[in-house]
């Protein structure tokens, strides 16, 4: 009897096996690397595994980030994912700006993904990032200007503010020309208040004075030349400009 | 002299209705799911644990974009906050699969210049073009998810009308003014691994929200009297404040791809002049189904990234040159058409039963003229 029941035993155990080893062989639920890498899964599941990665601002998860960002034959939106997250990455070293402005001048890159890349540069704080901003203002397309001047107001250099005073006389879009008046706002320097008390004064476009007057009132204290263009500005023939210049909000 | 003046006054009318058609800059566009439909409306939904699934694959919700001017448009789409042009508001996914576009609408005051000054419409694209390159949301909390400043599609145009001081939803949407009542949303999907958030939004309590079914036990949603409800109702409110404008139909309904404009087939597109060509539209399709998801379609896809856009150059510069590559294109279109309808295998069988058959009839009119040389030389 007790050979009966081994042997049945030992016949259920091995019918069971397979189940029992493969239940304890289930793999993990997958990284959110392994899931951001693996090409075969859906794209918007794989966005979201970079988005978690930039959420978690882990250093070591910038290598596949990058190997995601260098590879061509991802889709735009994957790499444009995976840029924006390196932005948040700023542990990541000096790699990660070198990946950004490799992809930025690769021949035929995406127009928004090269947006992308601008806005992480900014947002990345590596001061050395500017010499690829300023390759950028000689770009045709207006929005790359846009983001270059947006990207040199968050990436806090001093040499930001020369690069966009040299730069707003040959600017013709009004919108990259407000877009730098925001950006002076954030460097609160003499050099700043100069260039936008000159943009609040002469600049033909109501938006740029807009924001010209909005940036010079968010400094702690102005020279002569900025109250004067300030006060000059309760005369302007728009209304929004009239308020900004006089610190409400328009 | 008459026919002079007639014409001249036809040529009058169509300039000012095209001129009147076209689309002024902060414009929102916006579609539906399905016809008139608006998926969290009318029924109880199924949804897939995905949140990715439930927006972008199997449930479609409607869609908010803004118009920017000269023929572009912001909108957040899966891949972020993106500008591109305005054919791309709805995707072909979009109109194959019944979405409809709503016209375009602006607040009800847009015309008055008093309130609406030039600046403050220019304002309100600068706060837009500053968001391009950030995150989808994919919490869907409010207008920012995670405290990180990403964005819905109807957040997005929220955003940037309250930041020149318009708001855009009906009084008490959000602030819990008259009749507001608070609603826990918890985010606890496994399969998302937006575990653990959770986010306290306001509503109306008018505000009908759709309940949802689903096989999880956890997943995004508003729990009200223990039923759960389900979050794109409010892409219908983003019309409360607002009247519709004049539809320049051409624009926002070609069915673009959706994204950025670049397709990556850069002699295809410069052969056809635009990345919405269908043929450029068949030769995406058969990359995204078969390169792109495998190691050998992948290299491939990197050698042709590596050499292709300065022939793209070429090309585009020549209308001769685009000629002869749209020629030299067509059998392979007509390959990746095949194979992206029939399948790969069939495509073979299909190739192969062709070819036989050329080469049969070949042979056979080949032998038939030597049967014929033949008896010609014995006679």
């Amino acid at each position: 009897m007790k050979m009966i029941v081994l042997f049945l035993a030992t016949v259920l155990l091995a019918i069971l096996s397979p189940e029992i080893y493969a239940a304890s062989d289930q793999p993990e639920a997958a990284s959110d690397a392994a899931v951001a890498l693996d090409y075969k899964m859906d794209s918007g599941e794989r966005i979201q595994a970079i988005q978690r990665m930039a959420v978690q601002k882990d250093a070591d998860s910038a290598g596949s980030l990058i190997s995601i960002l260098l590879d061509k034959a991802e889709e735009p939106g994957v790499r444009a994912s995976a840029a924006r997250a390196l932005g948040e990455v700023r542990e990541s070293g000096p790699e990660s700006l070198k990946a950004l402005s490799e992809v930025f001048r690769e021949p035929g890159a995406e127009a928004n993904l090269r947006y992308t890349i601008l806005m992480s540069i900014g947002k990345l704080k590596d001061l050395t990032g500017i010499s690829l901003l300023k390759e950028a203002l000689a770009e045709s397309d207006p929005m790359i200007r846009f983001k270059a001047v947006q990207a040199m107001g968050d990436l806090g250099s001093a040499e930001a503010v020369s690069i966009i005073s040299g730069h707003l006389d040959a600017e013709k879009d009004k919108m990259v020309r407000a877009q730098a008046a925001k950006a002076l706002g954030s460097y609160d320097l003499e050099a700043s208040q100069l260039c936008l008390a000159g943009l609040l004064k002469n600049d033909p476009e109501a938006l740029v004075r807009l924001n010209a007057a909005l940036s010079l009132n968010r400094f702690s204290s102005l020279t002569a030349e900025a109250r004067s263009a300030l006060e000059a500005a309760g005369g302007d023939p728009s209304i929004m400009v009239r308020e900004a210049a006089k610190g409400e909000k328009p | 002299m008459r026919k002079s003046i007639i014409a001249l006054s036809i040529a009058f009318i169509f300039a000012a209705a095209a001129n009147t058609s076209a689309y002024e800059k902060g414009a929102i566009f916006y579609h539906s799911s399905k016809g008139d439909l608006i998926y969290g409306r009318t029924s109880i939904l199924e949804l897939p644990c995905s949140v990715i699934k439930a927006v972008f694959g199997e449930l479609k919700s409607g869609h908010a974009g803004l118009y920017i001017g000269e023929g572009k448009i912001i909108h957040a789409i899966r891949d972020g906050v993106i500008e591109t042009t305005s054919e791309n508001f709805m995707t072909k996914e979009d109109l194959d699969g019944g979405a409809k576009f709503m016209g375009a609408k602006v607040p009800a005051d847009y015309s008055d210049k008093a309130k609406w000054p030039d600046e403050r419409k220019d304002q309100m694209i600068l706060f837009a073009k500053e968001q391009v390159g950030k995150w989808y949301d994919l919490t869907f909390h409010k207008q920012t998810g995670a405290g990180s400043g990403d964005f819905t599609c109807v957040g997005l145009v929220e955003y940037v009308y309250e930041m020149v001081g318009y708001d855009i939803t009906p009084l008490g949407f959000y602030s819990g003014g008259a009749g507001g009542k608070t609603y826990t949303q918890t985010y606890n999907c496994l399969e998302t691994g937006f575990s653990d958030l959770e986010r306290v939004n306001t509503f109306a309590e008018t505000m009908q929200f759709s309940k949802f079914s689903h096989p999880l036990e956890f997943f995004a949603g508003l729990e009200y009297e223990g039923d759960k409800y389900m979050f794109f109702p409010y892409t219908q409110y983003i019309q409360a404040t607002t009247v519709p404008v004049a539809d320049d139909p051409a624009t926002p309904i070609s069915g673009g791809s959706g994204s950025g404009g670049g397709s990556g087939c850069f002699i295809a597109t410069a052969a056809y002049g635009s990345v919405l060509n269908p043929h450029v539209g068949v030769l995406r399709a058969f990359r995204d189904k078969y390169l792109r998801v495998t190691s050998g379609g992948r290299a491939f896809m990197r050698l042709y990234a590596e050499w292709s856009p300065p022939v793209a150059g070429f090309i585009a510069e020549s209308e001769g040159l685009k000629a002869v590559a749209r020629v030299l294109l067509v059998p392979v279109i007509a390959a990746a058409y095949l194979v992206s309808t029939a399948g790969l295998w069939q495509s073979f069988v299909i190739a192969g039963l062709a070819f036989a058959g050329f080469a049969g009839a070949a042979l056979y009119f080949r032998r038939r003229r030597g049967s014929v040389l033949q008896q010609a030389g014995r006679s």
